[in-house]
């Protein structure tokens, strides 16, 4: 028999050929079912499980609502599940708009027994309300290291992620079925190291168990009752990789007397608003003693008496008192705008720093305004050692047009200035 | 004698030898595994694999042995290794199938995995008939049966 005729994906073997499966998507593995018996269940053997109605039920429009689409997805499913047996899954993902009965979708995650080897899980659902008791949840799964939902509403009850072996978590919630009644959340997960949360604070976080946590990106949002949330703030203190937005530093201006000194954070990203205070910054600041690099990603905020003494906003007598205190080395400013005012404050850190010796401003990549000739030019100013006679500066170019000379001018017009008049301030 | 001079014959099905260095020897993982039991014979027979496969298969470990050796400029050197690889696996049909099974026997997982990956980016976009006519797999569903599985994961087959 000539090599042509015989059946040659069929001779490799199964584990090779659930191998190649595994480069598909789910829907495309399935659809190999339809080959031959042998093929029927073998995309079942892929022990990554990708399921989005989106791309099952997409791309044309209205198929989810023809008659019997659904309800087969929702069979696939039951399937893919119920004959996982011998191949346990170890990475689930879900994703899932409305009209997918409600009681499946969280039979498919609640339904724990099939998952024990499980590593990674995430889900995005609008009202999956798996978390009637998420600390039961987790516990069926014992080996979980990352967890990641989307999308989440919580009931009203009271909530604690609890994990003996979780290393990475994830939460995007929107709150709470009933803001009469916001619920409280308790982190016991004594391996995390990264956390990223994003939610309106909650009424309460009785108790919150991080000690190894090393990065946290936090995204409140401002709800009713925001009295405990520095019980979270206080359980982030061993963090040495800290993501702020602008929403967080307000909610954060309500610990300011409870602040937590942040013995290991070497690395503070601030996100600003021009709507939004920095009355905590002072606080934080001043309660990072190890700090080395500075982001902030814009500078313009709303003025409070409160800000003062980190920013000029206000002139006043111990105008950058919190930052004479401040160890960073770098500072980098991000969607720089070119204003007066962000010029101002530049230069007021540029003076009050005390230990800083790299800055790099970048200016805003996205919607420039097309007149700002300024920033249009600049796409990145670096200067180095900036309390040092020997200042050099370097100025990286949107525009390929642009001279030598025109460079440096405008690298001198927005920050070798200052440099100057800090040397001069120091000397 | 230094490790990294040492010779090792590889012997294809034809009984054909193939000299290469320890460290491309030991990119085949069986391989790695007989020297580490102890097999210090300096030929190994590798029986299920014919001279023209066994070959490329050695072609490919060299490559990515000199390429993991070479210091520095590492971003350059992936590259290089990517475009290496992809000329590598555009191959025809038949020698790709021969070459996934030599990298699954040898246990050679960068080359099985590319292996793996051509396959899949080949059927990808593929109508079921031709992606059976392709792999010359028969069809043993009778018409009914077929309609089950269709009907079974219907959300998938239909566009």
């Amino acid at each position: 028999m000539g090599a042509e005729k015989m059946d040659r994906i069929g001779s490799l073997p199964e584990e090779v050929l659930s191998h190649i499966l595994s480069f598909l998507t789910t829907k495309e593995a399935a659809i190999t079912s339809i080959l031959s018996k042998r093929w029927r269940n073998l995309f079942t053997l892929v022990p990554n499980l990708d399921i989005d109605d989106s791309v099952f039920l997409n791309p044309e429009e209205g198929k989810r609502e023809r008659d019997g689409i659904l309800q087969s997805f929702m069979d696939f499913v039951d399937r893919v599940l119920a004959l996982q047996g011998d191949t346990p899954i170890k990475k689930f993902s879900l994703k899932c708009k409305t009209g997918i009965d409600t009681d499946r979708v969280n039979r498919w995650i609640r339904t724990n027994t099939f998952l024990p080897m499980l590593k990674t899980l995430s889900f995005e659902s609008k009202w999956i309300l798996l978390c009637d008791d998420l600390e039961v949840f987790l516990s069926a799964f014992p080996l979980l290291e990352e967890f990641y939902m989307a999308d989440i509403e919580w009931p009203e009850t009271d909530e604690s992620v609890s994990s003996q072996s979780l290393r990475k978590l994830t939460i995007y919630a929107c709150g709470f079925e009933d803001f009469q009644n916001p619920m409280s959340i308790s982190f016991d997960t004594p391996k995390l190291v990264y956390l990223e949360y994003s939610d309106f604070v909650a009424a309460d976080y009785p108790k919150v168990n991080l000690p190894n946590l090393a990065e946290a990106v936090l995204d409140f949002k401002v709800s009713l009752r925001l009295g405990n949330v520095w019980k979270l703030v206080k359980g982030l203190r061993n963090v040495n990789k800290l993501f702020i937005s602008a929403e967080t530093l307000e909610v954060l201006s309500l610990c300011c007397e409870s602040m937590p000194v942040f013995n290991n954070l070497k690395s503070l990203h601030i996100i600003c608003d021009a709507d939004l205070g920095w009355q905590a910054m002072p606080a934080l600041l001043r309660n990072c003693p190890h700090l080395e690099t500075l982001i902030l990603k814009g500078l313009l905020h709303h003025v409070t008496d409160k800000c003062g003494d980190v920013c000029d906003c206000i002139s006043r007598e111990d105008k950058g008192r919190s930052l004479l205190s401040c160890p960073v080395k770098k500072l980098e400013i991000r969607e720089f705008q070119g204003t007066v005012r962000e010029k101002e404050m530049i230069r007021h850190f540029l003076e009050s720093f005390p230990c800083l010796d790299d800055m790099e401003v970048y200016a805003n990549q996205n919607g420039n305004d097309p007149r700002n000739v300024e920033v249009n030019r600049i796409y990145k100013i670096v200067a180095y050692k900036v309390h040092v006679v020997e200042v050099s500066t370097e100025t990286v170019l949107q525009s390929k047009t642009m001279s030598q000379s025109q460079m440096e001018e405008i690298s001198s017009q927005v920050i070798f200035s200052y440099i100057k008049q800090t040397i001069t301030v120091l000397s | 004698m230094s490790e990294s001079n040492k010779k090792i014959s590889l012997i294809s099905s034809e009984g054909e030898a193939f000299e290469v260095s320890e460290a491309v020897a030991r990119e085949f993982e069986i391989v790695a595994h007989m020297l580490e039991d102890g097999c210090s014979g300096s030929s190994i027979p590798i029986t299920t694999v014919d001279s023209n496969i066994l070959g490329k298969v050695i072609e490919y470990c060299t490559k990515h042995v000199e390429v993991g050796n070479v210091e520095g400029n590492s971003e350059k050197a992936e590259k290089d290794l990517e475009e290496f690889d992809k000329r590598f696996i555009a191959v025809e049909m038949n020698t790709l199938f021969s070459l996934i099974l030599a990298a699954n026997y040898l246990n050679v997982k960068g080359l099985l995995n590319i292996g793996c990956q051509k396959v899949a980016d080949t059927i990808k976009d593929m109508k079921p008939e031709e992606v059976r006519s392709i792999f010359n797999i028969e069809n043993d569903y009778t018409p009914a049966e077929e309609e089950v599985v269709r009907k079974e994961n219907e959300w998938a087959f239909q566009p």
